[in-house]
């Protein structure tokens, strides 16, 4: 991909404009949609490091963003403070996944899928039934709501989320979690302990996945209990990794753009049809860039750099 | 408690569980054979009691007639789903099959739902026959006529489908592909087509399913995904790829659930059914019925 | 009768065989030899349709091949039993015969095929409704090459048929194999781990070695060879004569 100083120097050029942006942007609903992409940059790249880098397919991935979702609420209910509160909620999703995720670990392929979807399903009725209603931000919250604040929470919350994928990339346990991902029985043959490195994979998505569910909480005014657990926020990780390109650090922040930012259109501009023409588009891109459009974009770079002067002979 | 109250609860139970059978065994051929998880299976389903509404609202056919088109038109539509969508996966292994084919069904599944509230509305719909309402009285157990005949349906659905895969060559190039994919194509089999016609029958399948839906309960464009993970629970319980353990399974999950019912579990007997489906798809991944040994 | 021209297979990048050549003539019965990860089972693999060679051609009876898939080779006339069987275990001895005859002009002629293969194998003949999967590993192999014969092939490809087998069963089989090829003149190309019996079997055969073939010649000529000898024969003196 890029090499490393200029990759350095592109994204901390890209950091500082968009810290920079709240000072030119007045319109709330462009603000809002930023924060929208920063989630998602943040719970696709953090899905990406189970899903891309240790190739498997947790299809239960909403019940860890919701359940961060729920207890960051639960403890800034009681007055807990909300970094504290975030950090906890980053746990009890790692807890949970101890509780659902482990024992799928032990099945391979699609069948871990259809376990995790099962289970995180099953903690989505729960919610649903033992909390109908309305959850709502504390009035102490809502009376001193900044949009801006939380326009650069998100966008700490995504830069750190990246920051541990790039760092899980160039590690020996991220070498593991590909071994693993490219030939199960090839890399246990080789001495990866199989099971220690999924674990990690697993509890690193999730623990990110739960901080990302706090945040949302945050940001959020009003939604119902059991929205932050439904299958749309695995779906939406897991398109915007697919499109953006499994395995790579990039892939996820691009396919978020291009997901957002479509969907974004869709609503304004579309009207009745939109969700299924955006159906259609959505196959359409699946199907035309399976392997991701980072890798097409990193071709393009790479073209672009033959055609400077240097290397022209 | 009752006799008559737990008579009444299993044979409730069979009715429900034959229902889910049905909709698990097109599931089941799917994933047997394509390793395809098709989540749009439930509104696949729902397209088909849709599918039934128009039949017996436009063309005033009694739907139980009507579920012989409803099933060819389902057919059709699975092996057109199948070449557009799924055929170029058909290379593609490991998570990168098991994310696109994940994907991809789920577009398909905007498609279905969207395009069924375009078409019909979002309103719920039930449909109601000459037989609706209507039960008979056998030992103190009350038998709706609607019901009865969903379960003869279903039956002979399945025993179709079993007919098709033990006495037609093609049904056994599809277990010989279940079995043992190398050697069926060494025998000559031709990967690709039973791919493409297994799909096109398992989506037949859901549409059958949709039409005994329409006609013993209730559906709407957006409550596909419920009847998908009851497929998903039925197919675990027979064992990933057991085709024809699928009737006792979706048994199994209708008197299970409508036990779990009556014992006072009440708006939690799915995530009872949920969380059994886990253990065995833990402990007993080859499922409840399955038959036969390994190559030695 | 089959011509492989310099083929080369990859799985992925990687390189498996190089330049692999080797002939059949009609009614012969040919050993392919060498040492585990050689390319034995890769060559086999790519004959009959599993695999495609990134380079090269594959004749059989004059007919190209090689980039046919593998149910159009069936139809040509090549059956192989491969590593491990290749039954179907859920399914009963009977079904894996029929399974066998799927080819449509089999079909029609299953019931004799099914007579000959029986009388092949004796044992299948009462095993009818048995699951394949509970056989013995001698069954299995017994139903596995009666299977393969159902298609009525001209050329069977067989892939370490004596793994898991017990000594006496496997003379038994070398008998049989012989059998088939002298009654039903079919060709058979055999890929062998038991370098001295393959030998002994065999009127030809080709030495793999990591993905090229290294010797070629008659079995008798092989069974003198000193190298041969020393790296596959445990090196002793060894009565070298045929039968």
């Amino acid at each position: 991909m890029i090499n490393n100083r200029k990759g350095f120097f592109v994204t901390a050029i890209i950091i500082l404009f968009l810290a920079l942006q709240p000072f030119f942007v007045n319109r709330n609903d462009v603000i809002n949609l930023f924060i929208m992409i920063f989630l998602v940059i943040a719970l696709s790249s953090a899905y990406n490091i189970l899903g891309g880098y240790a190739g498997q397919v947790n299809f239960g991935y909403s019940a860890f963003f919701g359940i961060g979702a729920l207890v960051t609420n639960l403890l800034i209910k009681s007055e807990l403070p909300f970094l504290g509160a975030l950090l906890i909620s980053g746990i009890a999703a790692v807890l949970l996944g101890f509780i659902i995720g482990v024992p799928c670990l032990r099945l391979r392929g699609p069948y871990f899928a259809i376990g995790t979807l099962a289970l995180a399903e099953a903690v989505a009725i729960t919610v649903m039934r033992l909390l109908p209603g309305t959850c709502y931000l504390p009035p102490t919250y809502m009376a001193s709501y900044s949009l801006v604040s939380r326009y650069y929470l998100f966008l700490a919350l995504a830069a750190i989320v990246v920051l541990i994928v790039y760092l899980i990339s160039r590690s020996k346990v991220g070498l593991g979690m590909m071994c693993i991902r490219d030939d199960e029985d090839a890399a246990a043959s080789i001495g990866v302990n199989i099971f220690r490195h999924k674990l990690m994979a697993l509890c690193i998505s999730n623990f990110l996945g739960g901080l990302a569910g706090g945040a949302f909480a945050f940001y959020h005014v009003a939604y119902y209990y059991d929205h932050p657990f439904s299958i749309e926020w695995t779906v939406t990780s897991m398109v915007s990794v697919v499109i953006g390109g499994m395995g790579t650090v990039t892939g996820p922040i691009i396919g978020s753009v291009v997901f957002v930012g479509l969907q974004y259109l869709f609503v304004h501009y579309v009207g009745e049809t939109q969700a299924l023409l955006f159906g259609i588009l959505f196959i359409i891109v699946v199907l035309r860039w399976p392997g991701g459009l980072a890798p097409a974009a990193s071709r393009i770079v790479k073209y672009i750099d033959k055609l400077s002067p240097e290397h022209v002979a | 408690m009752d006799i008559k109250i737990i008579a009444q609860t299993i044979i409730y139970g069979i009715f429900s569980g034959s229902i889910y059978s049905l909709v698990a065994v097109g599931l089941q051929w799917i994933f047997g054979i394509t390793k395809i998880i098709n989540i749009a299976h439930g509104p696949l389903v729902v397209i088909g009691s849709f599918l039934t509404f128009w039949a017996f609202s436009l063309c005033h056919l009694d739907p139980f007639v009507a579920i012989l088109p409803v099933t060819l038109v389902l057919l059709l539509l699975g092996l057109v789903v199948y070449c557009v969508i799924f055929y170029p996966l058909k290379n593609l292994i490991g998570h990168e099959r098991v994310h696109l084919s994940l994907l991809l069904a789920f577009g398909l599944m905007i498609i279905l739902q969207n395009g069924a509230r375009l078409l019909w509305s979002a309103d719920e719909r039930a449909l109601t026959t000459a037989l609706t309402g209507a039960s008979l009285e056998f030992i103190g157990v009350r038998l709706p006529y609607a019901r009865l005949a969903g379960l003869a349906v279903a039956l002979l659905v399945i025993i179709c489908v079993h007919l098709l895969l033990t006495k037609t060559y093609f049904g056994k190039s599809v277990r010989a592909l279940i079995d043992n994919p190398q050697a069926a194509r060494l025998v000559g089999v031709n990967i690709n087509l039973v791919h493409l016609f297994s799909f096109g029958i398992g989506i037949a399948l859901a549409g059958s399913a949709g039409t005994l839906i329409a006609i013993t309960t209730s559906f709407s464009p957006f409550g596909g995904m419920v009847w998908t993970l009851k497929g998903l629970i039925v197919v675990v319980l027979a064992g990933m790829g057991n085709i024809r353990g699928v009737f006792l399974a979706g048994l199994v999950l209708g008197v299970v659930e409508a036990i779990g019912a009556i014992v006072g579990l009440g708006a939690y007997r799915e995530i009872f059914g949920l969380i059994t489906f886990v253990l065995v798809l833990m402990f007993k991944p080859e499922g409840l019925f399955v038959r036969g040994g390994r190559a030695a | 009768m089959l011509e492989v021209i310099k083929i080369n297979v990859y799985y992925g990048d990687i390189q498996a065989i190089w330049d692999i050549s080797l002939t059949v003539q009609g009614a012969e019965i040919v050993a392919l030899i060498g040492p585990n990860g050689a390319g034995k089972s890769t060559t086999l693999n790519t004959i009959s349709g599993l695999l495609s060679p990134k380079s090269g051609t594959i004749k059989f009876n004059s007919i190209e091949v090689n980039k046919l898939p593998s149910h159009k080779i069936v139809e040509s006339g090549i059956s192989m039993v491969p590593e491990g069987r290749g039954i179907f275990p859920t399914m009963t001895v009977w079904e894996n015969i029929e399974m066998g005859a799927f080819l449509s002009a089999s079909r029609k002629i299953k019931h004799e095929s099914a007579e000959l293969v029986e009388n092949i194998f004796p044992p299948l003949r009462s095993r009818r409704k048995q699951l394949a999967g509970t056989l013995s590993g001698g069954e299995q192999q017994m139903l596995a090459i009666g299977k393969a014969l159902m298609s009525r092939p001209k050329l069977l490809l067989i892939d370490e048929f004596s793994q898991g087998l017990a000594p006496i069963l496997v003379q038994s089989f070398v008998k049989t194999i012989e059998q088939i090829n002298k009654s039903q003149k079919v060709s058979i190309l055999l890929v062998e781990q038991n370098v001295h019996m393959a030998l002994k079997l065999a009127n030809q055969a080709y030495v793999i070695e990591a993905g090229y073939i290294v010797e070629h010649g008659g079995t008798n000529t092989l069974l003198a060879d000193e190298h041969i000898v020393n790296v596959y024969l445990g090196g002793g003196a060894r009565d070298s004569g045929k039968r």
